[in-house]
């Protein structure tokens, strides 16, 4: 059998051992003896049947198909479908990471192009590098005052500094030839930079990019939780805080499907771009 | 602080495991959990262990924990009980984690829980708004004070948008017809119970508590600082609009644990337990 075939085929059994395991974990050990019905008719499953705390695959798998059928409605702040908190968290981690985009891009370039530039600003970008970004989220929700604006903020500074640091050892490390070539041709500057640097450093760009929606698309669940209102990182919470492990497990998967098919886009965007040496 | 929202509707809730250990006496060294250090439920939880001879400083540790995460960290052992708000309790006994060791209306009948409190500045340059609010909320406590609307209120209060927990465990806290954990069907229909009135002796028994346990310290000007914060004025008024007949006088008498509390003597109260921090 072809390579793809055999690996699709240990995948599915890998699958299915799982949800087996999970399925016989949940399970449940029987009725409780001895107990009063008028009782057991007022606690839960756990109280009267030991039923497991812990939702089994078919329970997960139910509150999936609901979600899906339902992915948009809206009765109230508290209650509203899936697709909107998606909506909301991928449109808090575009707006962050474009404005990021916006910014790393250049100052990469001037980093890379300029030795000067790249000694000055090292020792900034090594001490702002390491902070983490939800320890930002205090002082942005102090000065912004504002808890959405706080978040694209929060992706903003997250996102920065693998595009920054890819994009100066993109730019720093075109082959030499072809710059002396430009020198020779006594091309500009900024002509320099769009025809010559920018196609030559895109591959190493793009893979600073792809690193980075991957951080910004983990950090948007965390900010949500502290911050909440809207977005999947406070669906989840706020399931948590109900008690529902099965729209919590719903919810990590979901988040799960989502940072894959950013990552995915990103690839195909690099494969676009690169090229034969 | 102009109204009262709930009165009673607290418990101590204590871990499964602990089914044998349902004295007091018995909990040196229990790690127990409220909503937060200023909150009714600490200064009940310290009353009740002090009660039984244990410093509530010393004896066992009191953290401060969100309601809704009560119940994961009593099932997750971080905690071994807590004194905290329904519907958690409930849920705990109906998720098999917890049982219901005693009400908070046995400690103190008609005790005050949550509150609603409203800034100076809201009051001022919002006044019809404030007064506009104030009333909804009293004709809401009025209307959950009869018996009969409690199980309407717990089918409309248990959908996701709401509170998010099973009707069945609202409809238990709110009739008080529940079970306690242990096998037991208890029937209480003051479980929990809604009046309004921010009575100014509630606010100098809690100011008694604050420096009993050091929070405040200083001499306190008990009745300077109930007048000032439990405003009874817009309440009285509009008790009476909805049709709920407000009290004449602004402070009572009442008893926790069975000792009387006379508002008009905080200072003697104070010096009449044997733990304290001042």
């Amino acid at each position: 059998m072809a390579l793809t075939w055999r690996a699709a085929l240990v995948s599915l059994l890998l699958f299915g051992s799982f949800i087996a395991v999970w399925h016989l974990a949940t399970m449940g050990s029987g009725p409780a003896a001895n107990m009063d019905p008028e009782y057991a008719k007022l606690v839960g499953a756990t109280a009267s049947q030991g039923k497991s705390a812990m939702p089994g695959p078919a329970e997960v798998g139910l509150k999936i198909w609901q979600h899906l059928k339902e992915p948009f409605y809206d009765r109230g702040s508290n209650d509203k479908g899936l697709g909107i908190q998606l909506a909301y968290s991928i449109a808090r981690v575009m707006t962050g990471y474009l404005i990021a985009v916006a910014v790393a891009i250049p100052i990469g370039f001037l980093i890379g192009m300029s030795p000067l530039m790249s000694r000055a600003l090292d020792p900034f970008i090594q001490v702002l590098k390491p902070i983490s970004p939800l320890a930002w989220m205090p002082l942005a929700l102090y000065t912004i005052k504002d808890s959405s604006l706080s978040s694209i903020f929060v992706i903003f500074i997250c996102s920065l500094w693998p595009m920054l640091i890819n994009t100066a050892f993109g730019v720093a490390a075109v082959r030499k030839e072809w710059l002396n070539v430009a020198r020779t041709l006594e091309v500009g500057v900024f002509r320099r930079a769009f025809t010559i640097i920018l196609p030559a450093a895109a591959p190493t760009i793009l893979t600073g990019m792809r690193i980075s929606i991957g951080i910004a698309w983990l950090v948007i669940v965390a900010a949500e939780m502290l911050v909440g209102g809207t977005g999947i990182g406070y669906f989840v919470w706020n399931e948590w805080n109900n008690l529902s492990i099965t729209n919590v497990i719903t919810a990590i998967l979901v988040i799960g499907i989502v940072g894959m098919v950013l990552d995915q886009i990103l690839a195909r965007a690099t494969k676009l771009v690169t090229f034969p040496e | 602080m102009p109204a009262v929202e709930n009165i009673n509707g607290q418990a101590i809730t204590l871990a499964v495991k602990h089914k044998d250990k349902n004295d007091p006496k018995l909990w040196k060294g229990f790690k127990f959990a409220v909503p937060f250090d200023y909150s009714m439920h600490n200064y009940l939880l310290r009353y009740y262990v002090a009660e039984a001879g244990l410093d509530p400083d010393t004896d066992i540790q009191i953290r401060a924990v969100p309601p809704p995460e009560m119940v994961a960290n009593l099932r997750a052992d971080n905690i071994d009980g807590f004194l905290g708000p329904d519907p958690f309790n409930q849920r705990a006994v109906y998720d098999g984690v917890g049982f219901i060791h005693i009400l908070s209306k046995e400690l103190w009948e008609g005790h005050p829980c949550c509150a609603f409190a409203a800034s100076k500045e809201f009051v001022t340059t919002m006044p019809n708004t404030y007064a506009a609010l104030l009333k909804s909320i009293i004709d809401a406590t009025a209307f959950a004070h009869k018996a009969e609307n409690r199980k309407q209120i717990a089918a409309a209060i248990a959908p996701a948008n709401y509170l998010n927990q099973p009707e069945t465990v609202l409809e238990q806290i709110l009739t008080g017809t529940y079970a306690d954990g242990l096998g037991n069907v208890k029937r209480d229909p003051n479980r929990i119970d809604f009046d309004p009135f921010p009575w100014q002796s509630f606010a100098i028994w809690i100011l008694t508590q604050m420096k009993r346990w050091g929070q405040i310290k200083g001499n306190v000007d008990y009745k300077a600082v109930a007048e000032q914060v439990y405003l009874a004025t817009d309440t009285g008024k509009l008790m009476k609009e909805v049709g709920l007949e407000p009290p004449s006088t602004r402070s009572k008498n009442f008893k926790v644990m069975g000792k009387e509390f006379d508002p008009a003597k905080p200072d003697d109260y104070l010096r009449s337990f044997a733990i304290k921090r001042v």
